[in-house]
């Protein structure tokens, strides 16, 4: 089964269990919460820099989810509606607080994202490595722009193809491809910078 | 163009960097707060839609019960009261002089209950008294007044009113006309035979003989009643 049809499976058992919910049955809400609770969260927190309004933010979201529950039509799969209502409750409540974009400054779409370092997983040190990097890629995924850093968000916890995210961003599907391409690059080149600017001062 | 997430997806090793760091979650607390918020919500929701108890049969078709009795109810007063079917019926019943005619009619109808045989001579006539009532402006005002008197006046009245050449005696006489049905007129007369009081029958014969000439057809419904009464009168010329 591929991935696009393995998210189409869950999103059938999603629709099932906002149905059961809505005809009273909350133990099915909290499967549901229980299933996207942690991807929506992170989507939030890794937003936000403010935990508590990335909270407020989270427990809105599954407010208007449970308000909205008896009314829920399965015209949209259970996740683009989901993180519809997210997008559009971190647009209104944090738009206006333009984030701190300094990295998508240092970045440009002509820029060559081949810059990563060759990571050898053989060596005894490969996992602290790893974890390393990974806490690299948090600090950079911090200073992506906004809109790239919702992309990528989406495509990296959810696996949403790009069609999926432009219709939960409301933008276009090539817009949104580039953003998830540049966001890639844009780590990338981040994640190799920070490392070897790491690697220089030992 | 493609659109799937091998040309945009995020390389593998950004994912396993990604996952590794993916480690976030709610606290406990704000997870009870969604739960409890969901399981608030459905309370609500289920207090909201009290099952309400099968409506019965009568409540249930209500209306059209309702129209049904009202529709029976108007059928049978007209078919116990076929007078008022026939007035119903006639062009002047629309019109709001009809009303006061309707009020007075009734009168006489209550004292021929409760007057009985004797007087059901006079009763009879006086179902022609709302012309006479009508008529109480203008000219006809003294006639109108007379009607209201002794049972001779009355008559007398009738009779006057039945010949009289008066424009406006005649229009309302015209109005008479329409209300009144040849079922009623041909009773009318028949009362009169009944009674014996053969001048006024050879009047009104002789009227009605000119104003209902359908009469002498041979297949309206008061003919056969008609040629009996002609005959009668016809033997006390």
């Amino acid at each position: 089964m591929t991935k696009v049809s393995e998210i189409e499976v869950v999103d059938d058992i999603d629709q099932t269990l906002m149905h059961q919910y809505a005809q009273g049955d909350h133990s099915a809400f909290e499967q549901l919460y229980l299933k996207h609770k942690g991807p929506l969260y992170r989507y939030f927190v890794r937003q936000i820099g403010d935990k508590t309004l990335a909270e407020d933010l989270y427990q809105e979201t599954w407010g208007r989810v449970i308000k909205a529950a008896t009314s829920y039509q399965s015209q949209a799969k259970f996740t683009t509606w989901l993180y519809r209502i997210a997008h559009n409750l971190l647009v209104d409540h944090v738009r206006a607080l333009k984030p701190v974009d300094n990295f998508s400054e240092l970045f440009t779409e002509e820029q060559d994202s081949d810059g990563l370092l060759p990571s050898d997983k053989h060596s005894p040190y490969a996992d602290a490595e790893e974890q390393l990097k990974a806490s690299l890629l948090k600090r950079c995924i911090v200073l992506l722009p906004q809109v790239q850093k919702e992309a990528f968000l989406l495509n990296i916890e959810m696996g949403f193809t790009a069609a999926v995210i432009a219709e939960i961003a409301g933008v276009g599907l090539e817009a949104t491809k580039s953003r998830i391409r540049y966001a890639n690059q844009a780590l990338r080149e981040c994640v190799s910078e920070k490392w070897q600017e790491q690697n220089d001062e030992r | 163009m493609k659109d799937n997430l091998n040309t945009e997806s995020v390389d593998s090793q950004l994912h396993t960097w990604y996952r590794l760091q993916a480690t976030e979650q709610p606290s406990e607390q704000l997870d009870d707060k969604v739960i409890a918020q969901a399981k608030a919500a459905i309370a609500n929701h289920n207090k909201d839609n009290v099952v309400k108890p099968r409506a019965d049969f009568w409540r249930q078709y209500r209306w059209p019960i309702s129209s049904a009795a009202s529709v029976m109810l108007v059928v049978t007063l007209l078919l116990v009261n076929p007078e008022i079917h026939d007035e119903l019926l006639s062009d002047d019943a629309a019109m709001p002089q009809s009303a006061p005619l309707l009020m007075q009619q009734d009168e006489p109808a209550m004292m021929r209950s409760a007057g009985q045989s004797e007087q059901s001579g006079n009763a009879d006539l006086s179902v022609d008294m709302p012309v006479i009532v009508e008529s109480t402006s203008g000219p006809n005002a003294k006639q109108a007044s007379m009607a209201n008197g002794v049972d001779d006046h009355h008559r007398s009245a009738t009779i006057e009113m039945m010949k009289s050449d008066d424009p406006v005696l005649a229009e309302n006489n015209s109005q008479n006309k329409a209300i009144i049905s040849d079922l009623q007129a041909v009773n009318h007369l028949s009362q009169l035979v009944s009674s014996q009081q053969w001048s006024e029958a050879i009047i009104l014969s002789q009227k009605m003989a000119e104003e209902r000439p359908q009469l002498n057809h041979v297949q309206h419904p008061q003919h056969l009643q008609w040629s009996k009464l002609l005959k009668a009168i016809a033997q006390h010329k």
